[in-house]
Formats: structure tokens, sequence, C-alpha cells
């Protein structure tokens, strides 16, 4: 697995330009519309995106035929997609927390919150990864994208469902309790809810690959 | 070493049914025209399609039973299929030696700049020589026991096709255990290289036969209508009808020879083999 993660840093390298241009693009966004933590959320999703764009380099060019007569076996080749995500999230949050540490420096706040700010991102990346990749895995990178856009918008849709007959569907209750929360319980709860969609989405996803062929 | 059984795979338009062998410290080589079934060989083989019945051992397991650690001992060439092409040989370096527990990185570097390659180009830019010869280099240089080459040679020059048959001799100088399965369209690389050829056409193996053998005991008829008329056809193989009467392949040279003085009897060539094999009757 490690010669993997090491092939797509090796590949991340090739967008350099892209993730300097958006850190630039967060730590002017952060500084210049006061939201001083702004960055944190912004860079640790799209951070976590790039774990995407590694599937479609390895689909390129056939490529994915020569990968898997390498030492490595499918599900470990899933096991790294994910890590690869992770890593990739979390160090990502980390330069959003440094973007938004000068923020706050710039714009005389005082320092508070950042840590409240980053570590729901983490459940948040998690969530965005178990939902992203096993779509990327089963359809590609074309298809994969219209896929994704299709699920995020029936979800929001959902949502608005859910919200307008909160009352008949009896919810109120339960987010009156999720707000009577402290943020520790609340983070922890989160991370619950991501990891065990983690989970289920890492089994899919190594059904997915499983299934292939090249 | 490795052995196919009787693997078969459909497709709407085309039907895989064959079976081969490469024996330890031999050099097998697989020849059929584009689309003959070589390439579903090779992915069957390599565990990238699922086959729909027959076996497949590798190293005496089955390949689904195939650890990392055996993966270890396969070298790989596919002819359209590699290294992610934005990646450089600086790149792809350290992601070899984290890959295989035996990559030997003094023998790759040498090679490497033996052969002129561009450490620093991505491997998109570089010619379609250089290509092979990384994705060579590639499969030699983690201590392979089994290489298994799907038509290195496409697309390359004489020179470059000289270069690389060098290449895979040293592999086999290295450990006289070392084998080799390679397929190609182009006999002529075949024939100095293999110690046996199997024949592909249509997805089906026509002819399995040691090179030597092929070379020396088989052989071209080119007969008249009234010359086949006479001639004992026991021994023929096919028979193809020409302008002229018939061309027939036969596996029995010699016997010809002796008995029919007057006939021209043509040396086994390959690519003739090939042609009769997948076009001529019987």
């Amino acid at each position: 697995m490690k010669g993997l993660f090491v092939k797509d840093f090796e590949l991340m390298k090739e967008q350099k330009n892209a993730y300097l241009l958006i850190i630039a693009i967060a730590l002017v966004m952060t500084i210049w519309s006061k939201e001083n933590y702004f960055a944190i959320g912004f860079l640790g999703l799209i951070g976590s995106l790039f774990t995407l764009s590694s599937i479609s380099y390895d689909e390129f060019d056939n490529g994915n035929a020569f990968l898997f007569t390498l030492p490595i076996t499918r599900k470990g080749y899933v096991y790294e997609k994910y890590l690869f995500g992770l890593t990739i999230g979390i160090c990502f949050i980390i330069v959003g927390m440094m973007i938004s540490l000068i923020a706050v420096v710039i714009n005389h706040v005082e320092v508070t919150g950042i840590f409240e700010q980053a570590l729901p991102m983490l459940s948040m990346i998690i969530i965005a990864l178990a939902l992203m990749l096993p779509i990327q895995l089963k359809f590609g990178g074309e298809k994969g994208r219209i896929i994704l856009i299709a699920i995020i918008g029936a979800i929001f849709f959902l949502g608005m469902l859910i919200k307008d007959n909160l009352q008949a569907l009896n919810l109120t209750e339960i987010i009156q309790k999720l707000s009577e929360m402290s943020d520790v319980t609340l983070f922890l709860f989160s991370l619950l809810v991501a990891i065990v969609a983690l989970m289920i989405s890492l089994y899919s996803s190594v059904l997915i690959m499983e299934k292939k062929e090249f | 070493m490795l052995e196919v059984k009787d693997i078969q795979k459909t497709y709407p338009k085309f039907k895989l049914d064959c079976s081969l062998e490469v024996k330890q410290g031999q050099v097998t080589g697989l020849i059929g025209q584009n689309g003959s079934g070589k390439s579903t060989t090779f992915k069957a083989i390599l565990g990238l399609i699922r086959i729909d019945g027959g076996s497949i051992m590798l190293f005496d397991k089955p390949i689904s039973q195939l650890t990392v650690a055996d993966k270890e001992d396969v070298g790989v060439v596919l002819a359209d299929s590699g290294f992610s092409v934005f990646l450089t040989i600086k790149d792809i370096t350290p992601v070899l030696s984290n890959l295989y527990s035996n990559f030997d990185k003094e023998f790759f570097s040498k090679q490497v700049d033996k052969f002129e390659l561009p450490w620093n180009k991505k491997i998109k830019e570089l010619s379609t020589g250089m290509k092979v010869k990384i994705k060579i280099l590639v499969a030699m240089s983690h201590g392979a026991k089994l290489l298994i080459l799907d038509e290195p040679t496409a697309g390359l020059d004489v020179v470059a096709r000289d270069e690389l048959l060098d290449i895979l001799r040293e592999f086999l100088e290295k450990d006289e255990d070392n084998s080799i399965l390679i397929s190609s369209h182009i006999s002529s690389d075949l024939e100095s290289l293999c110690d046996d050829l199997y024949m592909i056409n249509q997805g089906k193996i026509v002819l399995h036969e040691d090179t030597d053998v092929l070379l020396s005991e088989y052989g071209m008829l080119k007969v008249n209508e009234d010359q086949f008329a006479k001639l004992d056809k026991d021994y023929l193989l096919k028979v193809k009808k020409e302008s002229f009467g018939y061309s027939c392949l036969t596996n029995q040279k010699q016997f010809y020879l002796e008995n029919y003085p007057d006939l021209v009897v043509e040396n086994g060539n390959i690519d003739e083999v090939i042609t009769m094999m997948s076009r001529g009757d019987k």
C-alpha cells in the first residue's frame, strides 16, 4: 500500500499549481471576508477531493490494467484511496487553521474557536469521502461526477422535504436534543456517524473494485 | 510455473477457450493475429478479468490465492497500459522501491543510464521505444522469476526490437529457472527467443510446438492439381487453394522430401505456419 501512497503523492505534484491557487484563494477570501474560519472548511473539503482526481489519473490511458498487475490487492487499493483522501484532507485542514490564525491576527480578533471549527470538519471530510469514493470507483471520473451531483441534489431535496415536514416526522424533539448537547458530545456523535458511514462505504467500495474488469 | 487449463471467457462477439503451459526455465511464445485472443488470455492470467470456466495455476497456486509476495515474483509488460504517463522515471523509482521488497535500485539506475532514458521527462513525452524500455526495465528490476510480456515489441523499429530481445536474454542468463511468457504478432521476434510456441486463432489454440521442431520439421509443399491428387495426405496439417494449385502445410517435411523428390518443399516459416493454421482448410 505504501507504494501506491507514494505514487499518489508523486501524481499530486503534477497538480501543485492548482493547490497553490486554491490555498491563495482561501487566504484572500478568509482575510477579506473577515470570515476568519472560512479557510478551514473550504480547504478541508477541497483537499479530500484530490483523492478522486487520483482515481481519474489511475484510470487514464487504461492505466488500471497495469496497476493491478503490481503487488497490490484490490482491497489494498481501496483502503489506500480512503487513507490518501483522509491524509490530504487533514493536511489541508491544518493549512486552513494556519490561514485562519493569520486572518485572526490581521483582523485583530481574539483567537477563539479554531479547534471548534476544525474538529467537526474531520467528520465532514469522512462523510464526504464515504459518499464520493464508491461512486467514483464504480462509475469512473466523468460519469461519477454527474452521478455525484445528482446524489447531492437528491440529498438537498430530501433535506428540504424533511425540514418542511418536521412536525409530521416528529423530528423536532431529536433536533432539540441535538442542540442541547455540548460541543464535545456533538463532535463525538458526528464522528461516530461519520465512522459508521465510512465502514459501509469501505465495504461497498471493496465489493465494487473486486467486481471490476480491466 | 504457469498452467492455464481450459479457460473460457465469452464476450458478445468473441469466445476464448484455451490452455497453455509455461515450464520453469523456458520461454513460451503466444502468436496470433490482432484480435485472436492473446491479450484476453494475458488478462485472464493476470487476474484482470474473471474467467467463465477453467483454471489458472501460477507458482502451483490458483491465481485467486496469490499473495502480494507472490505477485512480486512476476514482472509484467502490457502493450496498452503502464505507469501513469504523467510520472517521470525519477518519480516511479521510489514507487517501485516501496512496492517491491527486492527492488534493485542500482540495476535499475544503471540500465536507465545505459539506455539513455531521461530521468526527469514525463513518460508521455518519450518515444515509443523509450516507453517500452521503461516497462521492460520495471518488470526486470525486482527479481521476478516470471516475465509476462504482452506485445512488448509493438511499435518498435528493428534496432529497438533487437535491443529488447538482448535485455530479455540477459534476464534468462541471470537465473536458469527464470521463465518468460511473451506474445507477439511478429513471429521473427519469437523465433530466436522461444523454446516453444502456441498459436492462437479466434480464441482457440490451433498449434503448440517446440520452436526447433517447427523450424526443422514443418514445411510448405507447393503442388499443382496433378501432384496434389497423387500426394499422400496423411501428414498434411492444412491445405490452401492457390492459383497454381495448392499450398500444403506438413509437420513431416522429411517424408515428402524423401518420397516425392520432384516436389517443391519450403522450410517452415512461422509466419506461413500462422497463415496456414488460421486460413487453411483440411
